[in-house]
């Protein structure tokens, strides 16, 4: 257990760090050139896909993912980076959606103000909320975010003029950005629908905030909520304040909570109190989860999952053995497809549970990166590197040399 | 001065952790801190993290500490090891001395998220830091091991690494050498006090193995059951009375294998 | 006056069956240290199951009870053995203490998708024996369900107070509950203990669960678990781990919520009842932060 490897002196010669583009705690955004093209590819493919298909289904489908993986992008900081529980998710969104409501709809705002808008109410009410959830831990927090629910609920039926109160309201907020117009889009001479407009409008909304959620990930303020998370108060005595990262990260879930309800709002141009509850709640945990808490994609791949199978159920019920279109009275074998989605989270949720608690981001990443080295692939860093254990031969002083 | 403490006093619902500690650390110092188990140097520690609110004065370079949170410690330039390892376990290497330099890194969430210059700069430069910190404990084998797969003996230098991380004036180590044998003991002596050279630190220890914390320290401080029984050079305390039967027990109960202990030294 | 005194009646009926529901939640948390949301479905399975031994297979009322309360006491224990005792220590370690939570949730989910797949999503009514009547005191009615509903409570309270205090296993309970690893070094067999735990919440459940779905009660709904949590503030008001303190928490929940819905003025607008014994929870959270959990000041967040 040598404190130093080859003499007790320090070493002042500089080993050669490894390169940049290898380094695992690099804070680019892309850190090799196949990176930066499949970014560009994704860019171009937000655009070309709606254009290109004229499913009308399929592009709402989609659409709704891109919203969900938005929302729970927001959880995901919350819940994922800094371990805190919250089924209260929806009501943020709720918030948003009701913002846009006032601003796009009934104030009728451009879209560079009101969708901004439900960002910026979203993060205020959280920022209401979150000295309550600073105080509270594990039972409590989970208690709390039910409480929040009831209340935001009563909040939310109780300002008729914004929210239509029990009955909902419908707003057609203005989704024109200069010369586009995402809600009716025309690109050389093709008139394109209103959903496939917003489609575009969403996913690049999503793909900003997943790249500006990675910055912060990769910088001071990620680390600090890993930190606060796995060690608070080690994190405090290295000089991070943990209430205040804590907050911070409240607030941010609740801000994307509100921005993907603005365009909950945009596509559906009709929402209900009802929608921002413990199902809407506990639907976007799951999301979270099974995506896998804390990752980067994990929000995108658990909503691709998870709003997408109950839809696709109801779409295709009568090719799926013992789905029924109807409840039968006799209470014969059969799900009736209502109840597909509950019986898809539960399932989703205690599988991943038991079999992969960090979700399906980890097991593709591993499936990915074992079809990688099959392939022959240079490993990239992203995988903790073995190393070599010299304490075990004391005798031993050859220098195992950098493994970066 | 860099630390000094005046009337610590703590209590743990009737039991009196710490009872009127009072002593002064200079700048610069190798400060060794001695008493057996219980005597309460943890609880002083704690005391100097903000862990724990006592009651007295502790000022580091005339500022008064008591009452702050322990993050606001921090950024008057004080660092802390832990123990039990203070480590984020499922980071690297490198990302853990990066949390430790967290107070000389600018930018918060938002400028982060906006991809601000100044804070990729600030970035960089804080990388640039934690790569000279990893070559100069040896690390660089590591760089970017998740610190919960390392053994004990690396982690221990990385605790070290995160905690020298943050640029801090005053050093607090807790038991550092807990586990290791003579030999290893007598690097981190070395290597310890050139590492205080090199980072102009002042250190404050808290060691039980005697004859090595007699060897490093300036001066020592003797607790036993909360209370100071002496402070001063390690001749003095050698020949303190009250610190010679605190580690000896009774009279009647002379324990022979700790005499050599108090005469060895190993400077 | 008589309004008053109506109110309180009625409140404390409610505050029964949330008290009810809470212990439990409460018997969980003591035998398990984890927060298990499970209790919430065996409540709605309680209660379908009531219905399907006493209306569709004809059992005698207290028989049918019983065996959804022995179903249910066994859907528990092979909850426990084959899916929460796996949670822990995999994965990655800061969901551990999610796991159990998320887990209980997903059962609940798959809970009320089959209840719904068996049963259908219409109303049912259970045929319990109180229906409707009422017994009258001067002005004020009391239902003779809740009368029944108090009576049961307070001897299931009784019985685990026994069991809890005087027994074996109520001991290695307790022992569980304050450090586990002690308790299994002291060879206090885990298995019986959680048995134990889940047959005593799955009394209390589905004991609760077959009142809210009494006519009284509104009769059989599929939600019936949300329609639990909603007794969780009681759990929380009474003290986390405190069985007793399930019953306080419990009616001083169905009291605020009456009192509320008597008295609060339009202007409180819609829900308001409902939704006031959540602020009050959140308030008593605020002024005294995990202070009622003993038990749970170790466990990590």
């Amino acid at each position: 257990m040598a404190l130093t490897e080859t003499a007790p002196r320090l070493r002042s010669a500089r080993t050669d760090p490894s390169p940049a583009a290898s380094r695992r705690d690099d804070s680019r955004l892309c850190r090799t050139r196949t990176q930066r093209i499949l970014l560009g590819v994704a860019f171009a493919a937000i655009v070309a896909f709606p254009l290109s298909v004229g499913n009308a289904f399929l592009i709402s489908l989609t659409g709704t993912i891109g919203i969900f993986a938005l929302a729970a992008l927001g959880l995901n900081i919350f819940s994922g980076y800094a371990g805190q529980i919250s089924l209260a998710q929806s009501i943020f969104v709720g918030v948003g959606a009701f913002a846009g409501v006032g601003l796009g709809g009934l104030a009728e705002l451009p879209l560079p103000v009101w969708l901004p808008g439900t960002f910026v109410a979203g993060g205020l009410a959280a920022a209401l909320v979150a000295p309550l959830t600073l105080r509270l831990k594990g039972v409590f927090q989970i208690v709390l975010s039910l409480a929040l629910i009831f209340v935001g609920h009563y909040a939310f039926i109780n300002l008729p003029a914004l929210t239509g109160g029990n009955g909902g309201i419908s707003a057609t907020p203005s989704l024109s950005l200069g010369f586009i117009d995402f809600g009716d889009l025309i690109v050389a001479g093709m008139r394109y629908s209103y959903e496939q407009g917003l489609f575009i409008l969403i996913w690049l909304v999503l793909a900003a905030s997943m790249i500006a959620v990675v910055n912060m990930h990769r910088t001071r303020f990620g680390r600090a909520l890993v930190a606060v998370r796995e060690a608070e108060t080690a994190a405090e005595i290295a000089g991070i304040n943990a209430a205040r990262v804590k907050v911070l990260a409240f607030v941010l879930a609740g801000a994307f909570g509100g921005l993907a309800g603005g365009l909950l709002m945009a596509q559906l141009r009709y929402v209900q109190a009802e929608q921002f509850g413990i199902n809407m709640g506990l639907e976007l945990l799951i999301i979270v989860v099974v995506g896998g808490l804390g990752t980067t994609w994990g929000p995108v791949l658990g909503a691709a999952v998870i709003s997408s199978i109950p839809v696709l159920a109801t779409q295709y019920a009568e090719y799926i053995p013992f789905l029924q279109a109807d409840f039968s009275q006799d209470g014969g074998i059969g799900i009736p497809v209502g109840q597909v989605g509950l019986l898809i989270y539960g399932l989703a949720l205690v599988l991943v549970m038991v079999f992969e608690p960090r979700g399906l981001s980890h097991l593709l990443g591993a499936a990915g990166r074992s079809l990688l080295r099959r392939a022959g692939r240079p490993r990239t860093a992203r995988e903790p590197i073995p190393v070599p254990v010299p304490h075990a031969q004391p005798k031993d002083r050859t220098h195992q040399g950098d493994m970066a | 001065m860099m630390l000094s403490v005046e009337a610590l006093t703590l209590s743990f619902g009737g039991v009196r952790a710490l009872n009127e500690v009072g002593f002064q650390v200079r700048e610069g110092e190798f400060f060794g801190i001695l008493g057996p188990n219980g005597a309460g140097k943890t609880s002083l520690f704690n005391c100097l993290s903000g862990l724990v609110t006592p009651t007295g004065s502790v000022t580091v370079e005339g500022t008064e500490l008591l009452g702050r949170r322990p993050h606001e410690i921090a950024e008057l330039g004080v660092a802390r090891t832990f123990q039990n390892l203070g480590l984020f376990g499922s980071m690297s290497v490198t990302e853990n001395i990066l949390v430790g330099g967290h107070r000389q890194i600018s930018g918060g969430a938002l400028s982060a998220a906006l991809r601000w210059p100044r804070t990729f700069r600030s970035e960089r430069q804080a990388r640039e830091r934690a790569d000279g910190l990893i070559d100069l404990l040896g690390l660089g084998a590591y760089r970017d091991a998740t610190v919960d797969t390392l053994p004990y003996g690396i982690r221990k230098r990385v605790e070290i690494a995160k905690a020298v991380a943050s640029g801090p004036k005053l050093l607090l180590l807790d038991e550092p050498v807990a586990g290791m044998n003579h030999e290893e003991t007598d690097q981190f002596v070395e290597f310890v006090l050139e590492l205080k050279s090199r980072l102009g630190l002042t250190i404050v220890m808290i060691e039980h193995d005697v004859p090595m914390v007699m060897g490093i320290s300036d001066r020592i401080l003797a607790l036993d059951f909360g209370e100071v029984i002496g402070v001063g050079t390690p001749e003095e305390i050698r020949h303190n009375q009250r610190f010679i039967s605190a580690y000896l027990g009774a009279p009647a109960g002379a324990d022979t294998t700790a005499e050599p202990q108090l005469q060895g030294g190993t400077r | 006056m008589t309004n008053l005194i109506q109110l309180t009646v009625s409140g404390l009926s409610l505050g029964i069956l949330y008290a009810l529901v809470a212990i439990g939640f409460a018997v969980l948390l003591k035998a398990t240290g984890h927060f298990n949301m499970f209790p919430g479905a065996l409540v709605l399975l309680g209660a379908y199951l009531t219905y399907q031994f006493h209306v569709l297979w004809s059992l005698n009322f207290v028989l049918a009870v019983a065996l959804a309360a022995i179903v249910c006491a066994v859907l528990g224990l092979a909850g426990e053995r084959l899916l929460f005792s796996r949670l822990g220590g995999k994965g990655h370690r800061s969901i551990e203490h999610l796991s159990v939570l998320l887990v209980s949730l997903g059962l609940i989910s798959l809970a009320q998708a089959a209840v719904v797949s068996i049963w259908g999503p219409l109303n049912y009514l259970i045929e319990d024996p109180w229906g409707l009547s009422l017994i009258r005191f001067g002005g004020v009615a009391v239902a003779v369900r809740d009368i029944w509903a108090l009576g049961l409570s307070l001897a299931l309270l009784a019985i685990f107070y026994l069991i809890i205090q005087h027994t074996r296993v109520g001991v290695g309970m307790r022992a569980v509950a304050s450090d586990p690893e002690a308790a299994r070094a002291q060879g206090v067999n885990p298995h019986v203990i959680s048995a134990t735990a889940w047959a005593m919440c799955s009394a209390a459940s589905v004991l609760a669960g077959m009142m809210l779905a009494t006519e009284m009660g509104g009769g059989l709904v599929p939600n019936l678990d949300q329609i639990a949590f909603s007794a969780l503030p009681a759990l929380i008001l009474g003290g986390l781990s405190s069985l007793p303190g399930c019953i306080y928490g419990g009616l001083a929940l169905g009291l605020v919520q009456t009192y509320a819905a008597g008295y609060a003025p339009e202007s409180m607008g819609q829900g308001f009842a409902s939704m006031l014994p959540w602020v009050v929870m959140i308030l008593l959270l605020v002024v005294k932060p995990g202070g009622f959990a003993k038990t749970l000041e170790t466990r990590k967040a």
